[in-house]
Order: C-alpha cells, then structure tokens, then sequence
C-alpha cells in the first residue's frame, strides 16, 4: 500500500520521470534491508516490481505487459531490486557482525586486564616482602610483618582461585552446600577476620541483632559474600570512612545481612547490572564477577540479595536475606 | 650516602604494597611516607617536600596519572611509577606527563632500590656547569660542542651532539620517543620514532664498547631511551 501510494504521488509531480521513480523504489528496497533483513529486502522487491509494472510499464493500471522492452524494463528493475536488496542486508548483517567482533575483543581485553590486575597485585606484595626478608637486613619485627603480609596475600590469590571455581560450578548449576548450622555471629566474625588488612584505614561498625536463631547454609560461601561486600566497600569508600556490618532478623523466616559504606553509591540504574558477570561500577581495576558469584551463592541458599541506598542517602547499602534453614 | 637522610613518598592504594616497599625502603636507609590516594599524596608532598615520589597508576578518583601531573606543576621532583599493566600507551603517558621512570609489578625491592638511587643520584648532581658537565665515562664541553667518551674524544655530527646532550641532561629517565623527538628536532618531527632509531644506531656505534649490547643508551621497548652513563 504504502508503496503504491508513494509511486502514485511521485508519479504525479513534475520533474519525475520513470527512471527518478525507479530509483526511488530502489533506495525503498535498501532501506528496507537495512533495518529489516534479507527476507522483507526480497518481499519488497518483488512488490516494488509488481507496482512499477502496473503503474509505468505497459499499458497504464495494468499489470499486461505488451512489448519485449516492457518485458526487459520490468525484468531489469525486479533483478536490480533483488540484488541491490540482498547485497545491502548482507553488507549490514557483517557491519554488525563486525561491531560484535570488536565488542568481544574489548570484552577479552579488559578481562585480560583484570586478570592481570588480581593476580599481579598479590604477587608484588609477595615478591617486595620475599626479597626485602632475603636481601635486607630487617629486625625480627619487620620479619614477621612482612611474613604476615605473605601469607595474608597468598590467601588472597586462593580465594580468587576459589572464586573463579565457585563461579564455574555455579554456571554449571553443580554448586553443592557443605551445609551446617551456624549463627550469624560465626559468620560475620570470619569475614571481619580475613577483611581485617582491608579495614585498616577504614572505621569499622557492627550489629548483631540479640538471640538470633542459627542458620542452615554453608559457612564458607556466606562469609565469602559477607567478604565480597566488604571488599567492596573498602575498595570505593575512602579512608578514614564508616563501613557498617549488620546482621538481623528479617521477619521471622530469614536473617538480613547488610554491608553499609560512605562511598559514592551505585545508581540506581545501575544497580541489577553489577550482579552481573564481568561488570564493573566506576574505574577501579578487578575481575568484575565479585557481586555476580554472591548473587549465585545466595540464590544457592534460597535468599535474594540487593542494592540500596546507604545511610541518609549517602553511599551504599547491600543486604542478602538468607532463610534460617536454607536448602542443604 | 645519598640514601642516609632522603625522603620518599609512596603512593598506592593497595596498603600491602605500600607497607612493603616503605619496609624496603627504610631497610635501604631512606625515610618513608605512605599516602593511599592521590590527594593526601598531594597534601603530603606539600608538607612533607619528599625527594622522590613512587606512585601506582590505577587509584580511584584521583589516579596516578593525574598525580604526576599535578606534582609536575609544582616540582621537578623524580617521580617513578609503578604499574600493574605492561600496555606501552599507559607507561608513555605517565612519562609524558612527568613521570622520570616506570617499574612493571610485580618487582622485586633489589630492583626498585636501584631505581629510586639512579633517580635521586641524577637529581642531586647540578645538570650544567658552566661550559659542561662530567658525568660517569663521560666529559661535555657545550662551548665547543665536544664530547668525551672513557677520556677519548668522539667527532659527532651537530644533531648527535644535540642528542647526547639530551640524554646527559636527562640520564636516568625513560625518556619517550616524543620527548626526545620534540627537544631534539622540534615538536613536528615527534610523529617518527624511526627517525630517531637511526640516529642512536650511529651514536651507539660512536659511543658504546659493544654496540650490539649497549651499556649507555638502553632501548626502552616500545617506549623509548634510557640513558645511563656509568
């Protein structure tokens, strides 16, 4: 229809001859290719065809065709359609495929360069400490500080390992709990003591709700969400800042576990976007798959996680509610 | 001992890190400030005057790159940074904005000590003289633009004069193709690097023992020059 009535009112206007309007149909075509696919490209064409004959070719509002030039003139306009149709969906189709293919490169260089950054970070605390010990003498002090830096970084270089594990087997849904029961006093005491390096230039303030009940779920992947948010928190608020730990009951079916920070917040746009996997809020250099294997973790246990605002609308609050007895 | 009374201030915002290398450091003889972001490095290397900065590159907010400017703006201070990433356009950028020098990470302290005394030895000897300067194996006299190399002298054409009176001036630094390009022949030639490779082949040829394996002009890969003249 559309077609017909853009070909009656071209032919009606002065300075449009048969070859103008042929033309016209023709870029209809292209630009149906482009925005549609190679199907409706081979559609339009044929139907271009059909109204270029009946209202050019021949005898006037007719589709006869009378003479062998007619017949030549509608053959090369419905060969010129189709062709034209074709190659421009095609040379869109690779355009895309192309901008796909350097999306995926950018992908896998900003992965590569997290990986880097996660694994290089640890190994050059690792190796200052290894050959300050070796070359230098350092009083038995300094010796055991920096011992303690070694191991609290290869600890660091395990639970990446771990985190990377954790997420494989969560995206192959062959996660399995180690449950046991455990209060949320136990929990939170373990992350607090592997996220003590990172809470040293911060102030630290926690809440436990009295006579919480205990909870089914698997303590070492809690208290790797529960370190996850901290980590977090330390990482983008600044020194000196309030990081809050809390924990609550949450109704009477769930305990609310909730990290609190002074940092610049998520917006709120973004805010189901960092649960996913490899991205990243802001600058800062990581994996990106932190928040993306608690989320999978506290699915795992039947509890949600989410990101709100922090206290009096500065910073940012996560909390993930975890049933007390979460599947086993 | 320069290391018995200077000062460095250490920039990163990992705190193992930079409790690592103020221990190393401190070992070393120096006296050691630590700052976890660019700011308070600002604040304290406007309190404190530290005679060399160490700073990481990746920092939130306020990040590496912009603390070697904004220091550039105010001292001529070494500065050296320390990077996780060993992509070339990182490092040249630190350089152009001021950085003296870059150590990849992970490094050991041997290394990093090393550095930080080439730094501080280049900035407590007085770049000129009157009419030249003496530095390591090598004599200048910029009055009658001769150059000496092991007591010996050496005929240099006037733009390989030009050139190694850059690097004497500026030894110890990674210098960047640009740099040197843009002090030597002018800011339009600073667009071709193989340009200036032709013309450290020839000094290398003129000035070093074993030109294949030079010991003074140190190729820098995909970056630049080091000019080292011990």
């Amino acid at each position: 229809m559309t077609l017909a009535a853009v070909t009656m009112i071209l032919a009606v206007l002065p300075g449009f001859n048969q070859t103008a309007i042929a033309l016209v149909l023709v870029l209809l075509v292209i630009v149906v290719a482009v925005t549609a696919g190679k199907g409706p490209a081979l559609y339009v064409s044929i139907l271009a065809g059909l109204v270029f004959n009946y209202f050019f070719i021949g005898q006037p509002n007719s589709f006869v065709i009378n003479t062998l030039e007619d017949a030549v003139s509608f053959l090369i306009f419905i060969i010129t359609a189709v062709v034209v149709g074709q190659l421009s969906s095609r040379l869109e189709k690779r355009s895309l495929q192309a901008e796909e293919l350097l999306r995926s490169e950018q992908l896998k260089t900003a992965l590569l360069d997290a990986v880097t950054h996660d694994l290089r970070t640890p190994l050059t605390s690792i190796k200052g400490a290894i050959s300050t010990i070796r070359d230098r003498g350092i009083s038995e002090e300094v010796r055991l500080e920096l011992c303690e830096v070694i191991e609290q970084e290869a600890d660091r270089l395990n639970r990446f390992i771990q985190g990377m594990m954790d997420l494989a087997k969560l995206e192959a849904g062959q996660l399995a709990l180690e449950s046991k029961n455990v209060s949320a006093e136990e929990i939170i005491e373990d992350a607090l003591h592997r996220a003590e390096p990172l809470l040293a230039r911060h102030r630290l303030q926690v809440s436990i709700e009295a006579s919480l009940p205990g909870m089914q779920v698997d303590p070492r992947l809690i208290s790797q969400v529960l370190y996850t948010l901290i980590e977090n928190a330390a990482k983008y608020s600044g020194a000196g800042t309030m990081i809050g730990v809390s924990a609550r009951r949450n109704g009477n079916s769930a305990v609310d576990f909730a990290v609190t920070d002074d940092g610049p917040g998520i917006a709120p746009e973004l805010r189901a976007q960092v649960f996913q996997r490899f991205f990243r809020a802001g600058a800062r250099p990581g994996f990106g798959v932190g928040l993306a294997i608690a989320r999978g973790i506290v699915q795992a246990h039947g509890g949600v996680i989410l990101i709100a605002e922090g206290n009096e609308g500065r910073g940012c609050c996560v909390h993930f509610q975890i049933p007390y007895g979460a599947r086993a | 001992m320069i290391a018995d009374t200077k000062k460095v201030l250490v920039v990163d915002d990992e705190a193992h890190i930079t409790l690592v290398v103020q221990r190393g450091l401190e070992s070393a003889g120096y006296q050691v400030r630590v700052a976890n972001d660019g700011s308070s490095a600002l604040q304290s290397f406007r309190s404190w005057l530290p005679d060399l900065v160490i700073t990481d590159l990746s920092m939130p907010a306020f990040d590496g790159l912009d603390l070697c400017s904004r220091i550039r703006g105010l001292s001529e201070v070494p500065i050296l940074v320390l990077s996780v990433k060993d992509d070339e356009p990182t490092k040249v950028k630190a350089l152009d904005l001021g950085a003296d020098d870059y150590v990849s990470k992970p490094f050991g302290m041997a290394e990093l000590t090393a550095r930080v005394r080439a730094l501080l030895r280049r900035s407590a000897v007085p770049v000129e003289g009157e009419t030249g300067l003496e530095v390591g194996d090598f004599k200048i006299n910029l009055e009658q633009r001769v150059v000496e190399v092991r007591g010996n002298p050496v005929h240099l054409t006037p733009k390989e004069f030009d050139l190694i009176q850059f690097l004497l001036a500026n030894r110890s630094k990674v210098l960047t193709h640009k740099a040197i390009l843009s002090a030597v022949w002018g800011s339009s030639s600073s667009e071709q690097p193989e340009y200036l490779r032709v013309f450290v082949a020839n000094l290398r040829k003129k000035l070093e023992l074993d030109p294949r394996a030079p010991r003074y002009i140190k190729t820098e890969p995909w970056i630049g020059y080091r000019f080292d003249p011990e």
